[in-house]
C-alpha cells in the first residue's frame, strides 16, 4: 500500500514537473512568430507604479512600448511596415464630386473599401492583436483572416443575392481558442443583418450565431464589433469641418510627439472631420472621426460617453500612398499596414493590433467561404 | 426469444446531456498551428479536474490529470495525418472497470493500465488520415464525428458511444468514444455534400457501475438486485457484440445543405443500440446484446433579423425518428419495441449587449404505446417527455472570465445547475470553479444524483 501510494505521490510530482517545465518555457504560439519581449524586465522600470495606482510619468503602456521603441526588438515582421503595390482603389470621383458627397456615403466607401475589401478580389492576411492592460498583464491573439468581396462585382452570383462581402476570422493563438472559426456575410440590405457561423472546436461543429452585438468588444481587445462590421444606419453623422490632420501634443496613448507621428499615419493628410451619434442606446455618444478627403480613409476616432468624457481613442493601422501613374495611365497605389494602437482610456486598457501579413488577389479559392470549409479545414 | 425484465437506459439517448457546453472557446481543440516542425504540427494541454463531495467537505469525487498531444502531420496539399494522445492519471475513481466502479479514498490500485489503455478511454483517442481532392474527402481511421445541432441533447448524435464515468458531467470531447470509421464526403456544390460513414465494429457506451455516485438508478437495480438473485439461481452472463462482418456494421448518410441562407440536414443511421439488452438466450443463460436500430431524422437552424418583436436571433431544430427502439413494459416486465420521435427547437440569442442566453426545449413521443414503460431513473416514460435547458453566459474583464450557468430541468420536477467561472490567468494558463447541483425525486432522470452528485469543482489547465 505504501509502495503504491509512494507511487501516485512520484507521478504527480512528475505530472506538476511537466507543467512546470512547460510554463517556464513558455512554448505558446507558432514558432514562425516571434514574440514580443517582456519590456518589463531586464532592468526596465516598470511603467505601473502600484503605489499610486498611476503610469509613471502619465504614460499608458502602449505609449511605454512605442516611447521606447528602440530598445525593444521586435523583428521585422512586426516592427517593419510593409507594401503591397498595384492595388485598384475606388477612386471613381473627381474631387469636386468627392466635395458634394454626404457624410454618410464617405462612411461607406471608407467602410466598402478598406473595411470590405472592395478594391481587391480577395485578401488573406494574419492579424496579431496585443493588449496589455493596467496591471501590466500582456496578451496575445492571433488570427487569420480572408475576405472576398462582392461591391464591385455586378455580375456575380453573389452580388444579385445581395451579398456584399464574406468573411472569415480564425483563430491561431491563444491554444484555448485555436481552431475556433467565424464566417460573417454581410449584406447591401442595411437592414439585414450579417449571417455569422462559428465552429465550435469543442463541439466539433459549426453553429448559426445571431449577429453578435455590434456594442461587444472583439476577442477582448479594445476593438468593437462597429469597428469591423459597420452597419451604416447604426448612426446619424454630420460633417463638423475640414481639416489638415495633425498630431497634438495632448493626443493619445501617452505618446510622446515625435513618436507620434512615427506610428500615426495621415499626419498632413486633408480631412473632413465627421461626428456619428448612435440612433438608438450605444455605448458610446459621440464619435468623431478623420477621414481622408482624397481615400476615405479614417486616421483617427475619437469616442465619448453621455457626460462627454473621452473613452475610447483608436488610429488606423491602413493608409494608402499614391504613387506616379503606371504605363496605362491609371495611378498606382500602396496600401501601407502599420500598428494599429487603440486605448479605452477609462481603465487604461490598450490595444495593439498589427497586421503582420497581407495578401491580396490571390488564388484563394471562394469555396473557403463556406460551412464546408469550418467544418473540414480544407477547401 | 423470451426476453425478461430489464431496467434498459434506452431514455439516456434523449435526455442526457452529456458535455454539454457552448463555451467552445474553452474546449479541446484540435491542433491548427501550435509548434511547427516541417509539416508537422504539435499542440495540446495539460490539465487537472478536481471536484469534491458537497455532502461531505474534504471527500474528493476526482482527482484526474491529464495530458493531450496532438500531432498534426500535412504529408500534401492533399492529405494530412492526425493523432490525438491522451494518457490520463485518476487518483480516486478504481481503475478495474474502466473507473466506472466505486472511489477509492487515494488510489491504491496504481495497476500498469493507468494510461486508460482500452476500447473505452484509449491512450490513442484519435488516428486517421484525411485525404482531400477537389470535391471529394475521405476521413479514415479512429475519430469522432458529431452530427445534429441541438446542445447536449442527443436525437441525431449517435455516431459515437459515450464513456459516462461521471454521468452526464463530462464535456463531449471527454465523454466520447472515439472509434475506427471511414468518413467519405462529396461535395456537390460549395455547400451541398453527402456524408457517408461506415462503422465496421461495435463500441457500446460504457455506464458507471452501482458502486459509483453517478451509477444510474436503474443499473443499481440491475447489478445490485436482479443480476444477484439471476446468478443465485445458477444463471450465467456473457456479453454478445455484433462481429466485424459487413451485415453487422453500422451505416451513416447524411446530406449537409443550404437554401437560401437556411442550413439543414437530413439524416439516416442504421445502427446498433449503445446500450445493450438483456436477453435470455435459455434456461440458465441471458447475453447482454445490442438491439439494431434506424434513425431517420434532419436539423435546420436560420438567423432572424427581425422576427416576433426581436432583432438577430437563431433558431434551430433538430428532430429524429426512432424505429424499432426497445422498451421495458413495467407490466409484463417484457422488452417492446416502439418507435419514438423526438423533436428539439433552439432559441439563441444576445441580451443587452453581451449575455448570451441559448435555450432548447426538446420532446419525445413515445408512438404506440400502451402500458407503462420505465426509464434510467425507474420512473415510467411518459406518452411525451419534455426537457428543458437555458444557458446563460457572460465575459468580463476583457473577456478574461467567463461566468455561466447552465441549467437542465425535466416535466418531472428534477433539474441539474452548473454554475462555473473560469478565468484566463494568461494565454496558456486557465482556472475553473464551479459545482454540478441536482434536485428531485431519486427515481427521475437529474434527481437521482441529488447528493450523491453534488459537488464542486476546480480545473487548472495549460495550453501550448
Amino acid at each position: 500500500m505504501c509502495n503504491h501510494r509512494l507511487s501516485c505521490v512520484i507521478l504527480s510530482i512528475v505530472f506538476v514537473g511537466i507543467f512546470s517545465l512547460l510554463c517556464c518555457l513558455n512554448i505558446s504560439i507558432a514558432q514562425e512568430e516571434k514574440r514580443i519581449p517582456d519590456i518589463f524586465s531586464g532592468g526596465e522600470e516598470a511603467p505601473f507604479d502600484k503605489r499610486t495606482d498611476k503610469w509613471f510619468g502619465g504614460k499608458t503602456p502602449l505609449g511605454y512600448i512605442f516611447n521606447n521603441f528602440d530598445k525593444i526588438e521586435l523583428g521585422d515582421d512586426v516592427y517593419g511596415r510593409f507594401t503591397k503595390p498595384g492595388l485598384p482603389y475606388p477612386f471613381e470621383l473627381s474631387k469636386e464630386e468627392r466635395e458634394k458627397l454626404t457624410p454618410d456615403q464617405v462612411m461607406r466607401r471608407w467602410i466598402e473599401g478598406v473595411g470590405y475589401k472592395a478594391f481587391a478580389k480577395n485578401y488573406e492576411g494574419s492579424i496579431r492583436f496585443l493588449t496589455l492592460d493596467r496591471r501590466g498583464h500582456l496578451r496575445e491573439k492571433i488570427g487569420k483572416e480572408y475576405h472576398v468581396s462582392y461591391i464591385n462585382k455586378p455580375e456575380s452570383k453573389e452580388r444579385k443575392e445581395g451579398v456584399m462581402n464574406k468573411f472569415i476570422f480564425k483563430v491561431v493563438a491563444p491554444e484555448d481558442a485555436r481552431g475556433l472559426s467565424t464566417m460573417t456575410w454581410r449584406y447591401f440590405d442595411d437592414d439585414k443583418s450579417d449571417d455569422i457561423w462559428i465552429f465550435l472546436t469543442s463541439l466539433r461543429k459549426v453553429r448559426r450565431m445571431s449577429d453578435a452585438s455590434k456594442q461587444d468588444s472583439f476577442l477582448g481587445t479594445d476593438h468593437h464589433y462597429d469597428d469591423i462590421s459597420l452597419k451604416i444606419p447604426i448612426y446619424n453623422y454630420k460633417f463638423l469641418k475640414s481639416e489638415v490632420f495633425q498630431v497634438k501634443d495632448d493626443d493619445i496613448f501617452g505618446l510622446e510627439k515625435e513618436n507620434l507621428k512615427r506610428f500615426i499615419n495621415g499626419v498632413g493628410r486633408e480631412c473632413w472631420v465627421i461626428e456619428a451619434t448612435p440612433k438608438k442606446s450605444w455605448y458610446f455618444a459621440k464619435r468623431i472621426s478623420w477621414q481622408d478627403k482624397e481615400n476615405y480613409i479614417e486616421y483617427k476616432q475619437l469616442k465619448y460617453d453621455k457626460k462627454g468624457r473621452l473613452i475610447i481613442t483608436r488610429a488606423s493601422e491602413v493608409s494608402l500612398v499614391q504613387e506616379a501613374p503606371n504605363t496605362s495611365g491609371a495611378k498606382d497605389y500602396y496600401i501601407i499596414f502599420s500598428f494599429a494602437p487603440v486605448e479605452t482610456v477609462l481603465n487604461n486598457h490598450l490595444t495593439w493590433g498589427n497586421i503582420f501579413t497581407g495578401n491580396w488577389d490571390t488564388d484563394l479559392p471562394e469555396s473557403i467561404f463556406s460551412t464546408r470549409y469550418m467544418l473540414t479545414g480544407v477547401y | 426469444m423470451k426476453k425478461v425484465k430489464f431496467v434498459k437506459l434506452r431514455r439516456i439517448a434523449f435526455i442526457s446531456l452529456v458535455g454539454f457546453s457552448l463555451s467552445g472557446v474553452i474546449g479541446n481543440t484540435p491542433v491548427q498551428g501550435a509548434f511547427h516542425i516541417g509539416n508537422l504540427l504539435i499542440g495540446g494541454y495539460l490539465k487537472n479536474e478536481s471536484s469534491w463531495h458537497l455532502q461531505r467537505p474534504g471527500e474528493l469525487m476526482k482527482s484526474q490529470w491529464q495530458f493531450n498531444l496532438e500531432l498534426d502531420y500535412h504529408l500534401s496539399d492533399h492529405i494530412t495525418c492526425f493523432l490525438q494522445l491522451r494518457p490520463e492519471y485518476e487518483a480516486i475513481f478504481k481503475w478495474s472497470s474502466h473507473g466506472m466502479g466505486a472511489h477509492d479514498e487515494w488510489k491504491d490500485e496504481l495497476q500498469d493500465n493507468w494510461f486508460r489503455n482500452d476500447d473505452f478511454n484509449p491512450l490513442v483517442r484519435e488516428a486517421w488520415i484525411h485525404i482531400n481532392y477537389e470535391n471529394f474527402e475521405a476521413r479514415l481511421g479512429r475519430q469522432i464525428v458529431v452530427w445534429g445541432r441541438s446542445d447536449g441533447i442527443r436525437l441525431l448524435d449517435m455516431v459515437n458511444p459515450y464513456f459516462m464515468r461521471e454521468g452526464v458531467l463530462d464535456e463531449d470531447e471527454d465523454a466520447k468514444i472515439p472509434i475506427w470509421m471511414f468518413k467519405l464526403r462529396y461535395w456537390f456544390t460549395v455547400e451541398n455534400g453527402l456524408e457517408l460513414l461506415w462503422i465496421p465494429r461495435y463500441v457500446p457506451s460504457v455506464a458507471p457501475l452501482k458502486d459509483s455516485p453517478f451509477a444510474f438508478q436503474a443499473t443499481k437495480m440491475l447489478e445490485g438486485e436482479l443480476i444477484p438473485m439471476l446468478k443465485s439461481f445458477g444463471i450465467k452472463f456473457k456479453h454478445s457484440e455484433p462481429g466485424t462482418s459487413i451485415s453487422k456494421s453500422e451505416i451513416g448518410l447524411r446530406w449537409l445543405g443550404m437554401f437560401k441562407n437556411f442550413n439543414y440536414s437530413l439524416n439516416y443511421f442504421y445502427t446498433w443500440d449503445d446500450v445493450m439488452d438483456m436477453v435470455a438466450k435459455g434456461p440458465k443463460l441471458y447475453t447482454f446484446k445490442p438491439d439494431r436500430l434506424s434513425i431517420f431524422g434532419g436539423s435546420f437552424d436560420y438567423a432572424f433579423s427581425h422576427a416576433l418583436f426581436m432583432d438577430d436571433w437563431v433558431i434551430r431544430g433538430e428532430f429524429a425518428y426512432y424505429n424499432g427502439d426497445n422498451f421495458i413494459n413495467m407490466e409484463t416486465n417484457q422488452i417492446e419495441e416502439r418507435d419514438h420521435f423526438d423533436v428539439m427547437w433552439g432559441f439563441d440569442k444576445n441580451f443587452f449587449v453581451d449575455y448570451y442566453v441559448s435555450f432548447q426545449f426538446a420532446q419525445s413521443f413515445l408512438l404506440h404505446r400502451g402500458d407503462d414503460y420505465s426509464g434510467p431513473g425507474l420512473s415510467a416514460i411518459d406518452s411525451i417527455e419534455n426537457q428543458y435547458t437555458l444557458m446563460l453566459q457572460k465575459f468580463v474583464y476583457d473577456d478574461r472570465i467567463m461566468l455561466e450557468t447552465l441549467i437542465c430541468a425535466s416535466d418531472e420536477g428534477d433539474a441539474w445547475a452548473r454554475p462555473r467561472v473560469s478565468f484566463e490567468y494568461t494565454d496558456e494558463i486557465k482556472l475553473t470553479l464551479g459545482g454540478n447541483f441536482f434536485w428531485g425525486s431519486s427515481d427521475d432522470f437529474y434527481g437521482q444524483w441529488h447528493r450523491s452528485g453534488d459537488q464542486i469543482f476546480f480545473e487548472i489547465k495549460y495550453g501550448f
